[in-house]
């Protein structure tokens, strides 16, 4: 059976839908495409949604007028690019080793090598990791007067490395350090950091005057919400500057 | 019936104007109270400038249409009836196939009766909402006149609304 409802009935419903339903219901038929498409629909639903495509519609220029319709597209589009997601990283985490140095002088106080595909990954999926060490002892002196922590992330196959924390203990029993991270950026952001810190803790416990490290934590963070970064934000971050080497 | 004794005082008012309507299409005549009939701003406008005759007849309206529009208008026209009732007895009333649906979307709109029109349209808008045009086909009974190329273009260009529909 074939039927038609009559235009006034189609003009009558479609002063209710919303856009979603308009636009699908204009691929029914001819005639309900021209009912479902008029301006008279599309230019309240435009003002409400996004107001600047109407003043966009009238600065055409040239006599000529786009369809609201089409304007309206054009504004989920808009919409929809900020929400865009970025891409998946291409680095991944078995690609990846990470070297932690603690040196005083031109002594080496603790030194580890570790591929992360040997390291689990935490559960709640963020860029945070122990980093196991065998006991490593020094004396609580040591500690005192100053030394030098660096944590570094090296692309496999050493085609690059990243210096992701190096820094310099003044001096007293500090076990917990952060230093910002660089801008990754497309934009040459001079003086503006990149909102997140690496972090890095020295897991250990005293005994008779001498420190006993038996692991490091190491970490992304962000400095707005003080939280650790998901690994594909890390990865994201770390690609930026180890891809760019790769080449 | 609590509205019983209201009645009796009606009934021995003097005069009770009352009104028929008559469906032009199968000649059913019904006679209602005036002031039910009133809610219709047409209806209003013909007594108003005294074009009423003792029959108004009502073309392009069967009298299985107007019978609803007539329970719709006394439903209205009742000062007891709470909001709840009339959601409740508007929804009976719209409660029907796509095609009475559109049959009284017109009597409605042709007679001029704001709250029915919007209460039909919008159950019409509802049954529709957020299906593929397929769908829509379907339920209506539509022809598809688009060749297929044409259908694809202009699919194409509303292709942001079929998300998640393959």
């Amino acid at each position: 059976m074939s039927f038609e409802p009559p235009w006034q009935v189609l003009v009558l419903v479609a002063n209710r839908l919303d856009p979603k339903t308009l636009a699908m219901a204009s691929c029914v038929s001819k005639s309900w495409f021209l009912s479902m498409s008029s301006d008279c629909l599309w230019q309240p639903i435009c003002s409400t949604h996004f107001p600047y495509l109407s003043s966009l519609h009238f600065s055409a220029g040239g006599g000529s007028t786009v369809p609201y319709r089409r304007l309206y597209t054009l504004g989920r589009m808009s919409s929809k690019r900020r929400l865009q997601k970025p891409p998946k990283p291409h680095l991944s985490l078995h690609h990846l080793i990470f070297t932690v140095d603690v040196h005083k002088g031109n002594s080496v106080i603790l030194s580890t090598v570790k591929p992360l595909s040997e390291i689990d990954t935490d559960p709640g999926g963020v860029f945070r990791f122990d980093i196991g060490v065998c006991d490593v002892e020094f004396a609580v002196v040591d500690m005192l007067d100053g030394f030098r922590l660096t944590w570094n992330v090296v692309l496999e196959g050493y085609k690059g490395v990243f210096t992701m924390m190096d820094c310099e203990s003044k001096g007293g029993p500090h076990q917990w350090f952060t230093e910002e991270l660089p801008s990754p950026g497309c934009c040459s952001s001079a003086g503006a950091g990149s909102g997140m810190v690496a972090e890095l803790m020295l897991g250990s416990r005293e005994s008779v005057g001498r420190m006993v490290v038996e692991k490091v934590n190491v970490g992304m963070m962000s400095v707005l919400s003080w939280r650790y970064v998901s690994i594909d934000d890390a990865l994201r971050y770390l690609q930026h500057f180890l891809v760019t080497s790769w080449v | 019936m609590a509205s019983a004794p209201e009645n009796e005082k009606n009934a021995s008012a003097p005069e009770k104007k009352t009104l028929t309507l008559k469906s032009m299409i199968n000649n059913e005549e019904f006679v209602v109270d005036e002031h039910v009939a009133l809610q219709s701003v047409t209806i209003k406008n013909m007594v108003d400038s005294d074009c009423a005759g003792d029959v108004i007849p009502v073309p392009t309206i069967s009298g299985e249409i107007l019978a609803l529009v007539i329970e719709y208008c006394k439903n209205h026209a009742n000062p007891s009836a709470s909001e709840d009732d009339l959601k409740k007895a508007d929804a009976g009333i719209v409660a029907k196939d796509i095609y009475t649906l559109i049959d009284l979307v017109l009597a409605a709109n042709f007679l001029d009766i704001k709250g029915l029109l919007e209460v039909t349209s919008q159950k019409i808008a509802d049954s529709i909402k957020d299906l593929p045009h397929q769908d829509v086909r379907e339920i209506f009974g539509v022809e598809n006149d688009y060749t297929p190329e044409e259908e694809a273009a202009v699919r194409a260009e509303h292709d942001w609304a079929f998300e998640g529909f393959p």
